[in-house]
């Protein structure tokens, strides 16, 4: 038997369950139920990152230390991310001024080096925003769907001004168009996820 | 409210070519400052737009503590001490970096000073590049759009005279213009007109060959016969707006002169050996307005039109990020009096500066690579140098490539935080050549394809327009 503590409380369980991933497995399955999905795992009071949770997961549970389990429902989370996003939108928007500055003074090569980082930034962040709009479950939003929309196109047209050389015109639709919807996700799309559940 | 002080230590026409750029920024958050010389400072009076007037010399310029934004539109190196001087969040145009050297921070300040200041092809009126130097920061689509031509607040009663004025100066020697006053019934006058515009009143038509006059007529709403001197370029400087002649005077017997001044005055075309062009209002894709001349009697040379047209295509790509719509120059319209051995010479000058640019990015990368090893630096420099005395030769014997090698040499002059930062950006204007290059050949391959009479195959390739290896 081995003693696992889940949100606060104690409880046992059959070390029968070989290894950690499939005690994972297991609890997720479990949770399930309640609608609720781990939140974090903890070992021996440190909580595990990504990396070190797969380089558990072949490990018997018996061998693992002290094992802390915070679980939390998918809802909540989201709202998290809403909080973490809007840091992280303003890293984004730092980048984003970067890329447009090394543009304007024709300093391609660091520029190319910040667009590329805000490109992959912008690809996390569509992919968060649509956990996010599946966690809270919004539907059609008029206003949303049009930041959606002005970002989609904005995306394509910095491809196509890329593809093209057009330096000034990539410069301005960074530093202007893109700069405007990331604000416009903050200010405007943001607090309608925030106050949906309210509503 | 927003502080926007421009420069301009130009004469009358500088000042009259600035102030659509000035009038387009104005609006009821901008406070709008201009400085100019006192002895020119009158021209300004009567036209809209500006909030403050400040003149030179003086003991004591009364400026603000700061702009946020500071036009120069004077490109000579005494305004650059001056504009260093003015404290402003930004600076559009020629300025001081803080060791001395001067500085542009703007594209289309750049392409003046690589452009227009050495005399290469550029079609675009100076009012027509003052806009977009002082619009550079403005919306790409909605700048320019406001400007208005003739000027603002033109009094009613100076544009409904019926008479014709003679402005003579020293430009165009006596007999020639005994010969038109001969010819043309008309009144001299005087320069009092620039401290009092009043006296243009009687006159809807002002003949000239001096850009000043030519500049205060247009504004006025006058139509100026503008007669070019031979040193002068009236596709930058001269009348602005649409319906104006311009008459070139080189090598013209001042009979002839007078003749052709004779005929446009009576709206008849000019049949005498004289180049007639007018100037025409053209539509750009943002909606706005560039004054361009059109010959009348005249063809131009199909090489050189080309490359004028090419180049401002190329310009207004690179500094405002648009791609105007022109007619397809042709070719051979005249067969005997083509100059294709010029496009062959150019073309196979085209390709030697892509390589030799396609080099000079080869050796700033490799240099980025090795930034620390000064041996290997020094060595990649001196063939950098070679390069650059490469292109010198070529920019020398081929007037057409010109444009690209100023432009090059104006972009590439640049100062960083270190090394690494210079070298980046001397990448950049290597790799912006090479892609400039590209551009002026595939637009050369349209124009030759287009140029083909109907029945033949198009060309395949560049390769058919001059020889398969491109380099030399």
């Amino acid at each position: 038997m081995k003693m696992i503590r889940i949100n606060g409380e104690t409880r046992e369980f059959s070390t029968g369950v070989a290894l950690f991933q499939d005690f994972l497995g297991g609890l997720n399955e479990e949770l399930k139920q309640s609608n609720q999905v781990i939140a974090s795992v903890k070992v021996d009071g440190k909580e595990l990152s990504a990396e070190e949770e797969t380089l558990l997961s072949e490990i018997a549970i018996d061998q693992v230390g002290e094992i802390e389990i915070l679980t939390a429902s998918p809802l909540d989370l989201a709202y998290e991310t809403l909080n973490t996003l809007d840091q992280y939108v303003e890293l984004l928007m730092g980048s984003v001024a970067q890329a447009a500055d090394y543009y304007k003074k024709k300093n391609l090569i660091s520029g190319d080096t910040y667009l590329a980082k805000a490109i992959d930034g912008l690809d996390l962040f569509v992919q968060t925003i649509g956990g996010v709009k599946l966690a809270i479950r919004v539907g059609l939003n008029p206003k949303i769907a049009l930041i959606e929309a002005t970002l989609v196109s904005i995306v394509q047209d910095l491809l196509e001004t890329k593809r093209q050389s057009n330096y000034v015109f990539l410069a301005e639709l960074l530093e202007k168009d893109l700069a405007e919807n990331l604000s416009e996700w903050k200010t405007i799309a943001f607090p309608i996820f925030r106050n949906y559940r309210i509503s | 409210m927003k502080k926007i002080i421009f420069l301009q230590l130009g004469r009358y026409a500088e000042i009259l070519q600035s102030l659509p750029a000035i009038q387009a920024m104005a609006g009821p958050s901008v406070q709008l400052s201009l400085i100019v010389y006192e002895q020119f400072a009158d021209v300004v009076t009567g036209f809209s737009g500006v909030d403050v007037l400040h003149t030179l010399p003086s003991d004591e310029l009364k400026l603000e503590a700061e702009y946020d934004l500071l036009v120069n539109l004077t490109f000579t190196e005494p305004s650059t001490y001056l504009a260093s001087k003015i404290k402003a969040k930004k600076h559009v145009g020629l300025t001081r970096s803080e060791d001395g050297s001067i500085r542009i921070d703007d594209s289309w300040s750049r392409y003046y000073f690589a452009q227009v200041i050495r005399k290469n092809f550029n079609i675009l009126h100076k009012v027509d590049l003052n806009q977009r130097i002082a619009m550079a920061d403005e919306r790409t689509l909605q700048s320019r759009v406001n400007a208005g031509w003739p000027l603002r607040k033109v009094e009613r009663s100076l544009v409904s005279g019926h008479e014709v004025g003679v402005y003579v100066t020293s430009g165009l020697n006596s007999p020639t213009w005994k010969a038109i006053l001969d010819k043309v019934p008309a009144q001299i006058l005087s320069s009092d007109c620039f401290k009092n515009p009043a006296t243009l009143a009687p006159f809807d038509r002002i003949v000239t060959c001096d850009s000043d006059m030519a500049a205060l007529a247009s504004a006025y709403g006058k139509q100026v016969i503008y007669l070019a001197l031979s040193f002068t370029r009236p596709e930058e400087t001269g009348p602005y707006g649409p319906e104006h002649h311009v008459l070139l005077t080189h090598q013209i017997e001042p009979e002839s002169l007078a003749c052709a001044v004779g005929e446009v005055l009576q709206d008849k075309s000019v049949t005498v050996r004289v180049p007639h062009s007018k100037t025409v209002f053209k539509s750009c894709v943002d909606g706005s307005l560039r004054s361009e001349l059109v010959p009348q009697n005249f063809e131009y040379d199909e090489v050189k039109h080309f490359f004028s047209q090419t180049y401002f295509l190329l310009a207004e790509f690179r500094n405002s990020g648009r791609t105007e719509n022109l007619e397809i120059p042709k070719f051979g319209k005249r067969p005997g009096f083509s100059n294709l051995d010029f496009l062959l010479a150019a073309h196979d000058a085209l390709g030697t500066v892509r390589r030799l640019a396609e080099y000079g990015r080869h050796y700033c990368l490799k240099m980025l690579g090795n930034s620390d090893d000064k041996i290997a630096l020094k060595e990649w420099m001196g063939k950098l140098t070679k390069i650059e005395d490469m292109l010198a030769d070529l920019r020398k014997n081929i007037p057409y490539v010109r444009p690209l090698i100023d432009q090059l040499m104006v972009n590439k002059d640049v100062r960083g935080d270190g090394i690494v930062e210079v070298l980046e950006l001397t990448e950049g204007s290597y790799r912006e050549l090479i892609q400039d290059v590209e551009i002026v050949l595939n637009l050369m391959e349209v124009s030759v394809n287009a140029s083909k009479p109907k029945g033949l195959d198009a060309v395949q390739s560049r390769s058919e327009l001059g020889h398969e290896n491109d380099t030399h």
